[in-house]
Parts: C-alpha cells; sequence; structure tokens
C-alpha cells in the first residue's frame, strides 16, 4: 500500500517537472477523473465486459485443448517428437503476429481476437502440461506398478494427479499471456474492448483515457492473480507438499 | 510363495563406460514364509534383483519363477516397499492405504473397513486423514507398509525400507516388522547394506558379492524372536559375516573412490601412504 502511494506521489512529481507537457503526461488528478468519467458515461464498462467475454472464451478453449494436447505429448512420445518440437516453434512466434492470418481466416470480428487469445494461452498450456507429466517421479509410476495398476489406472490416477501443481502453474501463466494476446489484439483490429478505447484515446490525443485503460488492464490482472489463481496455486502446492505452511 | 532364481544375469549398458555386468549368474530359493534378507555393499546390483523378482525389470539371461510361474510383469501379490515411501502426496494416509484396493475394484464400503485395521497395525491411527508431507520418515514408511500389506500380498519385497530414517526409529520399525511377519506370515525378502539389520531380521541372510554380483554366502540365523539388538548371538554372527562382508566392501571403495585406500581390519577408512611407520 505504501508503495503504491509512493509510486503515485512519483508519478505527480514527474507530472510537477514538466518533462512533457501535460497533455501528453496527466497528473493522478486528471487520470481519476477520466476513470470515473468513462465509468460513469459506461464507456469502461461496455469495454471491460467485451473484453472478458473474449477473453474467457479464447481461455477455456485453451485450457481444454492445451491440457489434452499437453497429456498426449506427455504420454505418447509419437506424438511429442512429431507435434512437441512443432509447439516448441510456434512459441518463438509472438501470437500477435497471427493477427494478420487471423483476420483474413475469420473476418474482422471476435473471433479472430479469440483465436489470438486462444493461442496465446494454449501454447502455454500444452507445454505445461507437458512437462507435468514428464516431471512425475517415476517410484510413483513403479509404485502403482506393484499395487497392480494397469495403464490406464496409472493414468488417471497416478499421472493426471501428479501433474496437477504443473497444469496449475501452467494456468496462472497462460492468463497473463491471454491478457497480453487480447490487448495486443483490440488494439489492432476491433471496435469494442480495452484495447480498443486505449487505441482511441490515442487517436483522439487524450492520454488520460490511454492511462486510464492501462490501469483498468493493471488491475483486473492483479486481481484474478492475487484472489483466484495465486491462492489456486498456493492451496494446490501446500496439499501436495510442495511448500511448507 | 515360493520364489526360484535361476541363473539370473543382468548387464546394463552404459553410453560412456560400455556393458557393466550388475548380477552375475544368481540362483536361490525363497521358501513360502521365510524371511529372506539379501546383504552386499552398495550398488552390487541388490535393488536389481529385488526389481527383477518385482517384475520391475528383467533379467538378460536366467528366469524368477513365483509358485512355478515366470515372472512377465508386477503383480499385486508380490508389493514392493522402496527406501523412499513412494506415498502418492496428494491423497490422505486413508486413501493411500485404500489405493491398491482401489486398482482392484473394491468397492468403497469394503475398501474402508480393511483399510482401519491395517492402519492401526502400523499405529498411524491418529493421522488417518494426515497427507504424506505432514508425516515423519517412520510415519511414512508404516504409511507404505500398511499400503502393501492390505492387498493381502503372498510376499513383500523391502528395497532398504528403513534406509533413509535415523536409527531410533529404524529399531523400532525393525521390530514391529518381526511382529507383523509373526502376525501375517507373510514371505519377505528384504535388501540391505546393513549388516546388523540383516542378521537382527532374517531367517537367512545371503551375501551378495560387488560387482558384478553373485552370492558369496548363506548364512541361516537360527536365533529366537523377537530378536533385539545386543543379543551376544546375533554379534558373534555379524563379526563372522563382517569378515567376508568386508572385502566386498573395499572392493566397493576401490571401485568408486580410490585404489590408494585399503580397509583395515577395524574397518577404518585409510590411505596406505599413511602408516605411521608401521611397515619399517
Amino acid at each position: 500500500m505504501v508503495f503504491f502511494v509512493l509510486l503515485i506521489a512519483i508519478w505527480e512529481a514527474i507530472y510537477r517537472f514538466h518533462f512533457w507537457p501535460g497533455f501528453l503526461f496527466p497528473s493522478p488528478f486528471s487520470v481519476t477523473l477520466a476513470l470515473i468519467d468513462g465509468f460513469n458515461d459506461k464507456t469502461f464498462l461496455i469495454a471491460i465486459i467485451a473484453s472478458l467475454r473474449r477473453i474467457l472464451i479464447g481461455y477455456l478453449i485453451a485450457l481444454m485443448l492445451g491440457v489434452m494436447i499437453g497429456l498426449l505429448l506427455g504420454k505418447y512420445k509419437i506424438f511429442d517428437e512429431t507435434i512437441g518440437s512443432f509447439i516448441v516453434g510456434l512459441q518463438a512466434i509472438p501470437s500477435i503476429a497471427w493477427l494478420p492470418l487471423a483476420l483474413l481466416w475469420f473476418g474482422l470480428n471476435d473471433k479472430a481476437i479469440i483465436f489470438i487469445v486462444f493461442l496465446s494461452a494454449g501454447l502455454i498450456m500444452i507445454i505445461s502440461t507437458d512437462a507435468g507429466v514428464k516431471g512425475v517421479p517415476p517410484i510413483l509410476l513403479r509404485a502403482a506398478k506393484t499395487m497392480g495398476a494397469n495403464d490406464m489406472q496409472i493414468f488417471k490416477d497416478v499421472v493426471l494427479p501428479a501433474s496437477i501443481p504443473s497444469i496449475v502453474s501452467g494456468m496462472r501463466l497462460a492468463w497473463a499471456f491471454a491478457w497480453r494476446g487480447l490487448v495486443a489484439g483490440e488494439l489492432l483490429a476491433s471496435n469494442t474492448g480495452l484495447g480498443q478505447v486505449l487505441m482511441m484515446g490515442r487517436n483522439m490525443g487524450d492520454m488520460r483515457q490511454v492511462i486510464s485503460v492501462m490501469i483498468i488492464i493493471a488491475m483486473i490482472g492483479l486481481l484474478t492473480d492475487g484472489l483466484f489463481f495465486k491462492k489456486m496455486e498456493r492451496n494446490i502446492r501446500r496439499k501436495w507438499g510442495l511448500e511448507s505452511r | 510363495m515360493k520364489v526360484v532364481i535361476e541363473n539370473v544375469s543382468k548387464k546394463f549398458k552404459r553410453p560412456d563406460v560400455g556393458e557393466i555386468q550388475i548380477l552375475d549368474n544368481i540362483n536361490f530359493t525363497i521358501e513360502e514364509g521365510e524371511f529372506v534378507c539379501l546383504l552386499g555393499p552398495s550398488g552390487c546390483g541388490k535393488s536389481t534383483l529385488l526389481n527383477i523378482i518385482a517384475g520391475l525389470d528383467f533379467p538378460d539371461s536366467g528366469q524368477v519363477t513365483v509358485n512355478g510361474e515366470p515372472v512377465k510383469k508386477p503383480g499385486a501379490d508380490r508389493v514392493v516397499i522402496f527406501q523412499e515411501a513412494a506415498l502418492f502426496p496428494w491423497l490422505t494416509v486413508l486413501e493411500n492405504v485404500e489405493f491398491g484396493l482401489k486398482m482392484k475394484h473394491i468397492s468403497k464400503e469394503e475398501r474402508r473397513s480393511r483399510v482401519l485395521d491395517y492402519i492401526k497395525m502400523v499405529h498411524l491411527g491418529r493421522f488417518v486423514n494426515a497427507y504424506p508431507h505432514e508425516l515423519s520418515g517412520g510415519m511414512k514408511q508404516r504409511a507404505s507398509i500398511a499400503r502393501a500389506l492390505v492387498m493381502d500380498p503372498q510376499m513383500l519385497l523391502m528395497d532398504e525400507p528403513f534406509g533413509s530414517l535415523d536409527a531410533q526409529t529404524r529399531n523400532l520399525l525393525e521390530v514391529e516388522l518381526q511382529e507383523i511377519w509373526s502376525k501375517t506370515h507373510k514371505t519377505i525378502f528384504f535388501v540391505t547394506h546393513n549388516l546388523r539389520e540383516a542378521v537382527c531380521l532374517g531367517d537367512k541372510v545371503y551375501l551378495i558379492s560387488a560387482r558384478p554380483g553373485h552370492i558369496k554366502s548363506v548364512y541361516k540365523i537360527d536365533a529366537s524372536r523377537p530378536r533385539k539388538e545386543g543379543d551376544p548371538n546375533l554379534i558373534y554372527l555379524q563379526d563372522k559375516i563382517m569378515d567376508c562382508l568386508r572385502e566386498e566392501i573395499e572392493k566397493v571403495v576401490k571401485q568408486e573412490i580410490d585404489l590408494d585406500y585399503v580397509l583395515s581390519k577395524d574397518g577404518i577408512l585409510c590411505p596406505v601412504d599413511r602408516n605411521l611407520g608401521s611397515n619399517i
């Protein structure tokens, strides 16, 4: 808390020194006013809802497909040697680089952005699920075998639960990457959403609006991570005995 | 359960040093209800032999038969207890112990009733709902013993199960294992590098040599049970076996550390060039 107050104080100080003219570097106070205005005329609310809808759809698809593909890669060597190396290659491409293709394939609409979100989150999910499956301690597999478990049972009752901590860490990372993909996509090709409102601020030369949107994005990111993902990850790591109380 | 080990040999291929002969023509028989200890220096292939009996590993030549049937895969009739208790960290003690029964598709009610008896047998009644990371090393090993016993296997394969425990816990568990054995009459194959432990627990102690491992000698331990530490009969036997074991330990030390080292008669490691002038 003290840290954030200090941050705002530094912001105010830079504003007072006039490194940049006021319209390029607005004061914390004017940005607060812009935030209140934006929420009052519902611009921000509509944008947040549009963005959240896209990210949730893209993220959930990424989660399901990512875990499924990750499990396949971890379990079957043949998939790992083929799709696995392909995925690593894909991972090197920033997901926003897919936008031109996405626009042509899906048109200038939600689907193109959802596709970008899906790519941003999906690859991370695949990689961390795969790592989870490969990281299962061999001794647990051997223990299950000597207790008469067959391959299917070992997969369901040992491999899957043992890779959950890694999958959950992946979910947290994937959410952060999904946000980046979303905002980048919306900046360039969208007529609603937070990214678009930010871009509109730039086009109209209203830096207060640009900064307001940046703050909203950061807040949503902080809230979802702090309230949901961080807690979930910590609970699971505790239960699995990976972290002490 | 009668286990016959016939002419078992095993090599490991390593890319850097080529082939290493681990086991060399091992032959012996474990009789029904017998408590057999396999004693040997580290790295001599004791665990490999146990894995072969368990069906987790396979010999290059020779075979292991269990009640006349050759071992093809792991089975719930021969449950392994590992040095690291190998409990599933996401399951409670209760769920861990019932894991094997769940694999056999036994109904939940029946599982619960059977599991609790065995948890009591290993004195973990108060920790039924604890997770493995909340248990001490000794408690984890108790849980893994219960997890094996609840399957009602004909044989327990124990791979240095008390190796990572402190001395006090170890003594306690050795006494309890003897009790469990006398109650349940399971056949037990117990691998250890601890001479005292082997003599204290086994009906028979097989001494396996340094790499390549072969059975060097067999000792029948006739002392009455329950055996306690410090029993003069056991100590006499320990000394006798130690003379034989020392040679093997010395081989391992030479393999692993340095050719300059020799073991003195008292088992103390000392360099040959620092002999306090005794060779003058």
